[in-house]
């Protein structure tokens, strides 16, 4: 069945099929823009905290409510570096391979990274622990080379120091013994990098 | 006229239309800018910065996208300028990073917009020495289309057609930067019905076309113009053909017909054309339970000639019928009325088999005229799946006008998805179903005062009675009554089977009411549906739509043959094949016509006759029991002319040939024929013994050259034809004209009477038969054509019957479970297939599947889709098994 923008899907209003109480939370952000087509960003943000990764069936959900095309919220899901698609890792590493961090050598810390902990950029680690993500600029060209390792930016990293603070991180949460990490900061603008 | 304003490019002065996009308007001064993402028929956009030039914006010369300005009073602009043919180059250069080195295998190479580009105004050498990306290369997007996201400019062209002209957004842009592709959302690929458009747009070989993939280079075909026979639209198309194939099939432009668009029925379905399966050579069977066997055609022309000759000398010429078909061209239509009429002596000639018997023969005002309307009432018709590229203009009409749709249908087609009202139906229901809407028109005092004027109008009033009219009605009331330019369009379904007086007089009451009468079209089926009626290929009329009652103009025709015309109205479609069945009727001529492929009815009446004919391109059902089966050629091996469904008579020419087949047009196997008509009605009359005949006189009339000439006697034979000889018809057709000052038999339609209700006895409720069957067409059937490439066998129709999830689930019923259901006339088994937009209360089933269920259980096609029916869960035993 395709979607369209015209399509007058079943009432906005309806709550999602599966009872899930995360829908929720969806629904209230929904309610909040007043299911205005251009909230999607925001929508999304709702669901990716909510379930921590947008899953399909949640993208179909979003563009459902807001009656647009699959195709589009896809386009906007998959073009924000900060929606995942997959389950994500605990723990949680992006290094900046845009330009200017690329001159400073970006690339050799991806390298170090993913020879550390056996897994391509873009991945999460088996157990679970750890997923590494390789991003365009992230707008801190002047700290370059950047990482973000849980939502806290690092500024000037070498392989050494970006593998020191990755276990840093998985460590201190194995001591406190507390499962979940917290997503990226909020406040961080993906509009900025364009 | 435009107002002119003045531009400067590169320091010299220009008058050009104000408002005029930039890269147009250059265009018109001979500056050919180049462009990828621009294209004529979409919003401009500005993605892809192929069209960079400078402008002078307060002083300062600042680079811009030339597809995107429109140009005013004054504007400068330098396109020479080193500075601008840098950009482009840049541009250009970083296309190319990222492209692969595919141009040798690439189908678009030839013909590549981005190859011209880079010769005319890249940089020659690359400084990348990098790693290209990779990324999909073999990518299917549909069962259709083939993408190459290595090739892909992200042009958004794809993305746009989609949805500017199908409102169907299933591609989009994901990722982003030099990662970014083209795809759709998982699981849900390209199913738009004129998808194909987008390979055409693509201005890279980024998008390939699934059935004509590597087997073609653009430089190697030859290219004829034609025009597609798939639906009555006409589509004007552009036929490339190679060592004897058909290659591809691409969109040529006629704003009139198809913008520049073709659905993909056309531009996928033609391996008919060059399928090794094709009849090549004539066959005859000696005796009745025999073999077929190979033949030369003199053997079988003699053999036809005389047996036909035979029967209607012996048995009188009411006993030879012939039955053509709605995709004959112009000229094989004319000639085979011709022949039964001139020579056999037999009004028994008809087209139409299960279609419309009582449709308005002058179909659409104009195609394009449906994108003025501000209300378009689709009456048991869904132009998505019967016109599609009609359907897109309805789309356009809807979406860049605000026009509502008004939709009657029994199944709740896609377009109901649109602002207006859906008003569903059971087949049946339909009469009433006017009526209803007529009742609350009639409440409205203007409506009423307006109609108290029509003949008829007493009756009428008293016959509606004053039933109260539903919520969906009055709202079908209220949006017929506020439209400005509503326009009614209805469908074959609606004017066939048995009701179809009742349904048609219903309509056209509710379309007098409205004050719509003039613009309430029909839109025809089949490629020829208009021009076969034109041809007199029926029954009671005579070319030029002149009645055989009519004696005048059956003089006319009388002359220009130099016969005597029987003045006796013949046989339709069915009454021959039941006067087969009966045995009145011993001689049958089938021409592209498969009565046997509708069901065990049809099989049986032709069984009965003493002599079938068939000419046909494959070996059909009706074919298999045919005592001569004359092997025929497709439309892309001959000359022929067509009439759409705007009455637009267009050419489609001879594109190719095959060498190692004896099959031979229409037109030549019936004037060969013809000739040897003196000599077998001389023996037929020795032997019969007395002759009722003369025709050797009428034989002499049969000396055509060419499909060209039988047209120029068409001219001759048909009022409204006159003139459109095929030098004159040139490539794009021309329609004749919709008011006829002779007064033909046409304007009587647009008849302004009032017609009283037919008391209708309600049928009880019949437990036994609890679902109504919905038979009807759809774009992809299952039929013969689309069984030739593996590639369009994959989105045929699925061979399966169609209900409602309530309905399944009330029956107990899973998806894909066997079920047998049966009518009063027929049993078949099949597969399950869960549908919310199949009413409840009715099951649906495309015509066309193999082993024709629906055909089956109707008992014969022009019944019309009415039949009541059960439904009981089955095994697909082998021997039942449909398929
Ligand atoms: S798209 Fe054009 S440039 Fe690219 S490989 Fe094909 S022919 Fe060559
Ligand atoms: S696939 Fe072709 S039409 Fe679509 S964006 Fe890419 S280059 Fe343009
Ligand atoms: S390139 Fe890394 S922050 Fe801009
Ligand atoms: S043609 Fe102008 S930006 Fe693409």
């Amino acid at each position: 069945m395709v979607e369209s923008r015209t399509r007058s899907a079943a009432s906005p209003d309806l709550p999602h099929p599966s009872g899930d109480p995360r829908f929720a939370l969806i629904d209230r952000t929904l309610k909040r823009f007043r299911f205005q087509q251009d909230a999607l960003i925001e929508v999304l943000h709702t669901a990716q905290e909510a379930f921590g990764f947008l899953e399909e069936d949640l993208l179909i959900y979003v563009a459902r409510q807001l009656k647009l095309p699959l195709s589009w919220v896809y386009g906007v899901a998959t073009f924000y570096h900060f929606f995942s698609l997959q389950p994500q890792g605990e723990h949680n590493c992006i290094v900046c391979m845009g330009t200017a961090c690329y001159v400073k050598r970006a690339a050799e810390i991806v390298a170090a990274l993913q020879t550390a902990y056996g897994i391509e950029a873009g991945q999460t680690t088996p157990d679970g622990m750890l997923s590494i993500t390789a991003a365009r600029c992230l707008g801190s060209c002047g700290l370059a080379p950047v990482l973000i390792v849980d939502g806290q930016v690092l500024a000037r990293e070498t392989p050494e120091t970006a593998i020191a603070a990755v276990q840093l991180a998985i460590e201190a949460s194995a001591a406190a013994g507390n499962g979940r990490s917290s997503q990226l900061d909020d406040s961080y603008d993906e509009e900025g990098d364009l | 006229m435009p107002d002119l304003i003045t531009i400067t490019i590169d320091d010299v002065e220009y008058k050009v239309p104000n408002g005029m996009l930039l890269t147009d308007a250059a265009k018109l001064i001979n500056i050919d800018i180049p462009v990828f993402c621009s294209h004529p028929k979409l919003d401009p956009l500005g993605a892809c910065r192929m069209c960079l030039v400078e402008q002078d914006v307060r002083g300062r010369w600042m680079i811009v996208t030339a597809c995107t300005i429109r140009v005013a009073e004054g504007m400068k602009f330098r396109y020479a300028s080193p500075a601008a043919t840098q950009a482009r180059e840049d541009t250009l250069e970083f296309l190319l990073i990222n492209h692969p080195l595919d141009c040798p295998i690439c189908d678009k190479g030839g013909e590549c917009p981005l190859q011209d580009q880079t010769l005319k105004h890249g940089p020659g050498v690359s400084q990348f020495q990098e790693i290209k990306n990779h990324k999909a290369k073999r990518y299917p997007i549909s069962d259709l289309i083939m993408l190459d996201q290595e090739r892909c400019i992200i042009c958004w062209r794809c993305i746009r057609y989609l949805e500017e002209w199908e409102d169907k957004p299933q591609l989009g842009l994901f990722h982003r930067g030099d990662r970014s592709v083209i795809d759709f959302f998982p699981g849900q690929p390209v199913d738009a019905k004129t998808s194909g458009n987008i390979i055409e747009l693509c201005p890279v070989g980024a998008l390939t076309n699934r059935v004509s993939r590597f087997r073609y280079r653009p430089w190697d075909t030859k290219n004829i113009d034609s025009i597609c026979v798939h639906c009555s639209q006409g589509c004007n198309v552009r036929l490339d053909g190679r060592i004897h194939q058909l290659r591809r099939v691409v969109a040529r432009e006629n704003m009139a017909v198809n913008d520049e668009w073709i659905c993909d029925k056309g531009r996928f379905i033609h391996a008919f054309a060059d399928a090794p399966e094709r009849l090549t050579t004539p066959l005859i069977r000696d005796h009745k339970g025999g073999e077929l066997r190979e033949a030369g055609w003199e053997e079988a022309l003699a053999l036809v000639a005389q047996r036909l000759a035979f029967t209607a000398d012996v048995q009188g010429p009411a006993a030879v019928g012939a039955l053509g078909s709605a995709k004959l061209s112009n000229e094989a239509a004319y000639l085979l009325q011709k022949l039964m009429r001139g020579l056999v002596g037999s009004n028994n000639v008809d087209h139409r088999g299960g279609a419309a018997v009582l449709a308005d023969p002058r179909g659409l005002s104009a195609i394009r005229d449906v994108e003025q309307a501000d209300l378009i009432v689709l009456a048991g018709v869904d132009p998505a799946e019967e016109q599609p590229v009609l359907a897109t203009f309805i789309r356009r009409a809807v979406r860049r006008r605000g026009a509502k749709l008004l939709i009657l249908h029994p199944r709740q087609i896609e377009d109901t998805r649109y602002p207006g009202a859906y008003l569903p139906y059971k087949p049946g229901q339909e009469a009433a179903l006017f009526e209803g809407l007529s009742r609350g028109l009639l409440q409205e005092a203007r409506v009423k005062e307006r109609a108290a004027r029509l003949a008829g109008f007493a009756d009428l009033v008293d016959g509606l009675g004053n039933a109260a009219v539903d919520a969906a009605g009055a709202e079908a009331v209220r949006l017929m009554l506020s439209a400005q330019r509503p326009m009614i369009l209805y469908g074959p379904a609606l004017v066939s089977g048995r009701a179809a007086a009742a349904n048609r007089a219903s309509l056209m009451n509710f379309a007098l009411l409205a004050g719509c009468v003039e613009r309430t079209f029909y839109l025809a089926p089949e490629a020829n549906s208009v021009g076969a009626r034109d041809m007199g290929l029926l029954p009671a009329s005579l070319p030029g739509h002149a009645a055989i009652g009519d004696a005048p103009g059956r003089e006319r025709l009388e002359r220009l043959w130099g016969v005597k015309l029987p003045t006796q109205p013949g046989l339709g479609y069915d009454e021959m094949l039941e006067a087969a069945a009966a045995g009145r009727l011993r001689a049958l001529y089938l021409v592209g016509s498969d009565p046997a492929s509708q069901g065990p009815a049809g099989q049986a009446a032709l069984q009965k006759v003493d002599f079938l004919v068939v000419q046909e391109l494959f070996l059909t059902e009706s074919a298999k029991l045919a005592d001569v089966v004359l092997p025929a050629v497709s439309w892309a091996e001959t000359d022929g002319t067509f009439t759409n469904l705007e009455r637009r008579v267009q050419r489609a020419a001879q594109a190719i040939a095959n060498p190692h087949s004896q099959a031979a047009p229409d037109w030549l196997i019936f004037t060969e024929m013809a000739k040897l008509w003196p000599a077998v009605a001389g023996e037929a009359k020795a032997e019969g013994k007395k002759s009722k005949r003369k025709s050797s006189g009428a034989a002499r009339q049969w000396g055509y050259g060419s499909a060209a000439e039988v047209l120029d006697e068409i001219t001759r034979a048909a009022p409204m034809y006159d003139k459109l000889s095929w030098d004159a018809l040139g490539d794009e057709g021309t329609q004749w004209p919709l008011a006829d000052a002779a007064g033909s038999p046409l304007s009587a339609v647009a008849s302004r009477r009032l017609t009283p209700p037919e008391r209708r006895s309600v049928a009880p409720g019949r437990d036994e038969y609890p679902y109504a069957l919905v038979a009807g067409q759809v774009l992809f059937d299952y039929g013969t054509l689309m069984r030739q490439t593996e590639v369009t066998e994959r989105v045929a129709a699925p061979v399966a019957v169609s209900i409602n999830p309530a309905d399944a689930a009330r029956e107990k019923l899973a998806a894909g479970q066997p079920v047998s259901i049966s009518s009063a006339v027929g049993q078949v088994v099949l597969p399950v297939r869960l549908d919310e937009t199949v009413q409840p209360g009715t099951l649906w089933i495309p015509y066309s599947l193999p082993g024709a269920p629906a055909e089956t259980l109707l008992g014969s096609v022009s019944a019309g889709s009415g039949a009541r029916v059960r439904i009981a869960p089955g095994a697909l035993s082998s021997s039942e098994k449909v398929g």
